[in-house]
């Protein structure tokens, strides 16, 4: 509550990164997130419905519509069983109660209004996707996986949203990326399709190593910043998982490092979080944005149907930077996706 | 057939020449492949090539390959940066695509929106 208040109040100051935000309308980005986390439960609750789930699921005595938990985690892929009852739960068709979960309410038949320009925009996204999802529950197979062809124009449209750049660009200014020298680096972790690239590019003056796994991802963010009028000599490009950059870049060193929802992606993040530190400078600043569980498995389906883990929980994350070797220099959990700003102990 | 209908494209990454039937080249975007990449050629509604740039993408099988682009995604689908009735002219062969809109549209192309649809391979000769 108290960080919510001073957000606000950091909002009527002129040059906070909090002011900024604001400048891009704030309050949308916040019912942008209402929105698509209910129109993801609903649209979960409706094709689940439409599979026969729910009565394969409910079919207790009449006025008892319940189910075990750890008779579903058995019967159905686990993961993916656990997604798909924290989503039910989160837009409350259905309650737990101890080992227990009951239906409360059928999906209705329409969806629920959305009138976010934000959030309009991935709705063919969360549509197309989600359509995967009882496939997914009987087997655990992901049709759209990230690094599968398919998926690039899905994923194109996701990252590039604009609610979500916004998010990126408050989150560079939030922890002072901006603010370093012409002469420093920055290395951006799960740099994909080059959304984050450039962001960094626009909002800083650094060079950027761009660091993500599939090279021909890392192509078309190429293309992505020359479209976007940006500086590609900025930019050096490394064709290497997180968890293996050490290797080919072991005798560099940085004065910052950028990741938007990575570790959710990754095999082994605290092995990722121990290679940035050791590519970190003493004083460096390392911006992490990270959805944690619960809280964000409530909307989490739809990026877990293409490839993503569970989230680590706040205490997880925090035990994973602390054994990583960062201090937290300050964080903001509240109203935008968790923001963390790491500094090497 | 008569030779008058064949032209030469020079791949402007690595100056390899493609002699191509001038009649197999379809309105809007098409592609060549042309050894690790593709040549993307913008021809007009007249059926006169315009615009070339190249793509970092190998299509798989014979190299001799000349194709058209056909869009095969939903509009809603397009990216934020795309601005559509620019792009849709472009696909038309109504307008005549800048640097930039053949960026755009070789970047589309790596992500996955466009199908080529194959020209006979006697169209072109490498």
């Amino acid at each position: 509550m108290l960080s919510l208040l001073k957000f606000f109040v950091k909002t009527l100051i002129p040059g906070t990164p909090e002011r900024e935000v604001l400048m891009m309308p704030y309050r949308e980005i916040r019912k942008a997130y209402k929105e698509s986390m209910g129109y993801i439960q609903w649209k979960t609750a409706k094709i689940l419905e439409n599979y026969g789930w729910f009565d394969e699921v409910f079919r207790g005595v009449e006025r008892k519509k319940c189910a075990r938990i750890p008779d579903l985690l058995d019967q159905y892929h686990k993961d993916t069983a656990i997604i798909v009852l924290e989503t039910l739960k989160g837009g409350n068709y259905i309650r737990q109660k101890g080992e227990e979960v009951c239906l409360i309410k059928l999906p209705s038949e329409t969806p629920p209004l959305v009138t976010s320009k934000y959030i309009t925009e991935i709705l063919p996204i969360v549509d197309r996707v989600l359509e995967t999802l009882p496939h997914c529950l009987e087997t655990g197979e992901k049709k759209y996986l990230w690094l599968k062809r398919e998926s690039k124009v899905i994923f194109l449209k996701f990252m590039e949203a604009t609610g979500y750049m916004l998010l990126r660009s408050y989150a560079v200014v939030w922890s002072g990326l901006n603010k370093l020298p012409r002469n420093s680096t920055i290395l951006d972790i799960g740099a994909g399709m080059g959304i984050s690239t450039s962001v960094l590019l626009k909002f800083t003056k650094a060079k950027v190593v761009a660091v993500d796994p599939d090279s021909s991802s890392l192509e078309i963010a190429k293309y992505y910043i020359r479209i976007m009028d940006l500086d590609l000599e900025r930019v050096e490009f490394i064709p290497h998982r997180g968890e293996d950059m050490l290797e080919y870049l072991g005798d560099k060193e940085f004065d910052g490092a950028f990741m938007v929802n990575v570790l959710h992606w990754c095999d082994d993040p605290q092995l990722l979080l121990r290679n940035v530190r050791t590519l970190l400078k003493p004083r460096a600043r390392y911006c992490v944005v990270q959805t944690i569980a619960p809280e964000f498995h409530k909307g989490h389906i739809v990026v877990y149907l293409m490839g993503a883990k569970l989230l680590p929980t706040l205490d997880e994350l925090m035990e994973w930077f602390k054994g990583a070797g960062f201090s937290i220099l300050k964080k903001q959990l509240k109203p935008l996706f968790p923001l963390f700003l790491l500094e090497p102990e | 057939m008569s030779t008058s209908l064949n032209i030469t494209i020079t791949c402007p990454r690595c100056g390899r020449k493609h002699t191509v039937n001038l009649k197999k080249l379809s309105v809007g975007y098409n592609i060549i492949q042309c050894d690790d990449h593709c040549i993307l050629v913008w021809v007009d509604r007249t059926g006169i090539p315009k615009n070339i740039g190249t793509i970092p993408i190998t299509r798989k099988g014979d190299r001799r390959i000349l194709g058209k682009l056909e869009l095969i995604e939903e509009d809603r689908m397009l990216p934020s940066f795309v601005n559509k009735s620019r792009f849709y002219s472009t696909l038309r062969g109504e307008i005549e695509p800048t640097d930039k809109d053949m960026e755009i549209t070789g970047l589309l192309l790596m992500v996955g929106y466009f199908s080529v649809r194959r020209v006979n391979n006697n169209a072109i000769t490498s």
